[in-house]
């Protein structure tokens, strides 16, 4: 795949999950989204997610959103929370979503399931469960890539080394639902879901 | 023994005098570090502009430099939060404090020859994601190299460092802990990176673009309320929009008129292909055991040697000539999908004319969209945007420009073809 082609397949994937989207998604559930399905289920985007303490984050998500809004692609709008002190934004449909997704046809085909599979799991979560849950995920693939083993409950207290807001309990609840959708590797084997 | 209590001071051409204890004088005196002295911040931008001579070791000090001053504004202003939200202790802020301070001065260890031009050269990951990155090798120098250095000085009996702490905060890992807080120090939107290598490039190319009130951003920023997210983050206060919007200014103006200009993105491509030339293989060596080795004996010192002996092929000549490439076509910034389309044209009727192509979104420089939250004066509306206090950052869009590149003998012919492919249009 050239450059262009995962740029476009990038944008594609960005505009799809937007327009098949039940409910308004903010930044944040795009920028998991990515990441779970490049993770999770192996889709060729090419980013480059590091952890920060909101979770896995890559800044060209952010970017090839921009540019998905400027193509006219997709729109967005900054929203206040109606409790806290936030804000985020919503992404609706652009007018030029056709043009987008047609550059991105036949490698997004592909991956069509797996799109549909994102939005049901993980679509209508709210911010800081995603950021709960791709941190989960992460801590697991970078076990793996050490060849280590872990039991639930040193996964939990590695996640929650970084993400101190959440409960030991809270965090082992996320693990166990992720292990037994099959998402996580690093789990030793009496312990997978 | 040197009295490992003493302290030193180093001058800066932007920061002045900048303070190192005896541990930290003793990293940046290893060979490892050391190295950056032979590693140009800015590549072949000299034949641009002359004055862009400088290294990645001043740099690395600087942003060292930066790092401890937003480090210690944030625990001023921000003590409290950060205390409930993190459970920090004051022995916890003076332990993060030192491991943001290293993490700052290590993080461009693992550059190649001539920083980013390099990048495109380096090896697959056997992991299948795509090429390390420079933080990669970084992290690995660390890992090992570094690893003495950093836990077996006098002074790290009073903070037990790890090296491997250092390196999962400049990666991104879960060895960092609760100091993954500060990553963003390191790679985020304010982060002492940015703010120092746009004031230090601007210094030394000549230009102004890249000065904007970075003092003023550092005393502006602080950890904001995010309780949708159930995790702090970094934004300003009201009173120091202006600056963060300087900040996102001075990188756009730096980037069209610094790090994308066609002439420096030239020289980039012709650095890329002579270094394929030169390297064994076409690619660095990986940042895994001997190879490190290897990789950590390329700079910019070694890559002349060869270009002077004749090596890196065609483009070796062409840099050491100064017959680079010339560029014939290039889209607006943010091309619309008429404007895609006219450059699939140009493109196609310039045919084999075309030797080069060069795009904004590859560059390691490119601006991004800025998500700054401010927290505002006025206490019914307490965190926006910046865009949603600037009207300018509000419109701006990340730059997408494509530049198509020729032989300089070309160059009439090719500007005819462009011409006649746009004349068409009109």
């Amino acid at each position: 795949m050239t450059d262009q082609e995962r740029w476009w397949l990038r944008l594609g994937l960005l505009t799809e999950l937007v327009g098949l989207a039940s409910a308004k998604l903010g930044r944040t559930a795009l920028m998991k989204l990515a990441y779970l399905l490049q993770t999770a289920k192996g889709l060729p985007l090419g980013y480059d997610f590091r952890l920060y303490t909101y979770g896995p984050f890559d800044s060209d998500v952010l970017n090839d959103l921009g540019s998905a809004e400027s193509l006219g692609a997709v729109k967005s709008e900054m929203v206040t929370f109606s409790s806290g002190s936030g804000y985020g934004y919503e992404f609706t449909p652009g007018s030029t979503g056709e043009f987008v997704r047609q550059r991105a046809k036949e490698v997004l085909s592909n991956y069509e399931p797996d799109i549909h599979w994102a939005l049901e799991e993980f679509g209508g979560r709210s911010a800081g469960e995603l950021e709960l849950l791709t941190t989960i995920i992460y801590a697991d693939r970078e076990a793996v890539q050490r060849g280590e083993q872990l039991a639930v409950k040193k996964l939990a207290q590695r996640v929650g080394e970084v993400k101190p807001r959440f409960t030991e309990q809270q965090i082992i609840e996320k693990i166990e639902e992720l292990s037994r959708k099959g998402l996580l590797n690093a789990l030793s084997p009496a312990e997978q879901g | 023994m040197a009295d490992p209590h003493r302290t030193y001071e180093i001058r800066c051409p932007v920061h002045g005098f900048i303070p190192i204890d005896d541990w930290e004088k003793e990293i940046i005196n290893h060979p490892v570090f050391q190295r950056l002295r032979r590693i140009r911040q800015l590549a072949w931008t000299d034949q641009i502009y002359p004055g862009a001579m400088h290294t990645r070791f001043e740099h690395s000090l600087g942003v060292m430099h930066v790092a401890t001053k937003l480090f210690d504004a944030i625990v001023d202003r921000s003590k409290e939060v950060l205390r409930v939200e993190l459970t920090y202790t004051e022995s916890g802020f003076q332990r993060d404090r030192k491991l943001v301070r290293l993490a700052a001065l290590l993080h461009d260890v693992g550059h190649t020859p001539f920083s980013h031009a390099g990048e495109e050269l380096f090896p697959m990951r056997p992991d299948g994601k795509g090429r390390y990155k420079h933080e990669n090798y970084s992290a690995a120098i660390i890992r090992t190299h570094m690893r003495d250095v950093i836990e077996n000085h006098p002074l790290n009996q009073n903070w037990e460092l790890r090296a491997e702490s250092i390196a999962a905060l400049l990666e991104g890992g879960t060895g960092a802990g609760r100091a993954i807080f500060w990553r963003e120090l390191i790679d985020g939107q304010m982060d002492a990176d940015r703010i120092d290598y746009l004031q230090r490039d601007s210094l030394h190319a000549g230009v102004d673009y890249g000065k904007f009130d970075w003092r003023r951003l550092v005393n502006s920023v602080e950890v904001v309320p995010r309780p949708e997210r159930r995790a702090p983050g970094l934004g300003v206060s009201e009173g120091g929009y202006h600056a963060a919007e300087g900040l996102v200014l001075a990188r756009y103006f730096m980037f069209t008129q610094v790090y994308f200009h066609k002439t420096r993105m030239a020289y980039d491509h012709h650095l890329q292909e002579a270094l394929k030339s030169i390297l064994p293989g076409g690619y660095f060596p990986a940042p895994v055991g001997k190879d490190l080795e290897d990789f950590l004996k390329w700079d910019d010192w070694r890559v002349l040697g060869a270009l002077a002996n004749g090596e890196g092929g065609d483009h070796g000549k062409r840099l050491a000539g100064r017959d680079h490439f010339r560029e014939v076509y290039h889209t607006p910034e943010v091309p619309g999908p008429e404007d895609l389309a006219t450059l699939d044209r140009v493109r196609g009727e310039l045919g084999e004319i075309v030797q080069a192509e060069q795009k904004a979104e590859k560059s390691w420089y490119k601006v991004g969209i800025p998500d700054i939250p401010v927290r505002s004066d006025n206490p019914s509306r307490p965190v926006r945007p910046l865009s949603a206090f600037s009207n300018m950052l509000a419109q701006l869009r990340p730059s997408r420009m494509v530049m198509l590149y020729c032989r300089k003998e070309d160059k009439e012919r090719a500007r005819e073809i462009v011409k006649k492919t746009l004349g068409g249009e009109q």
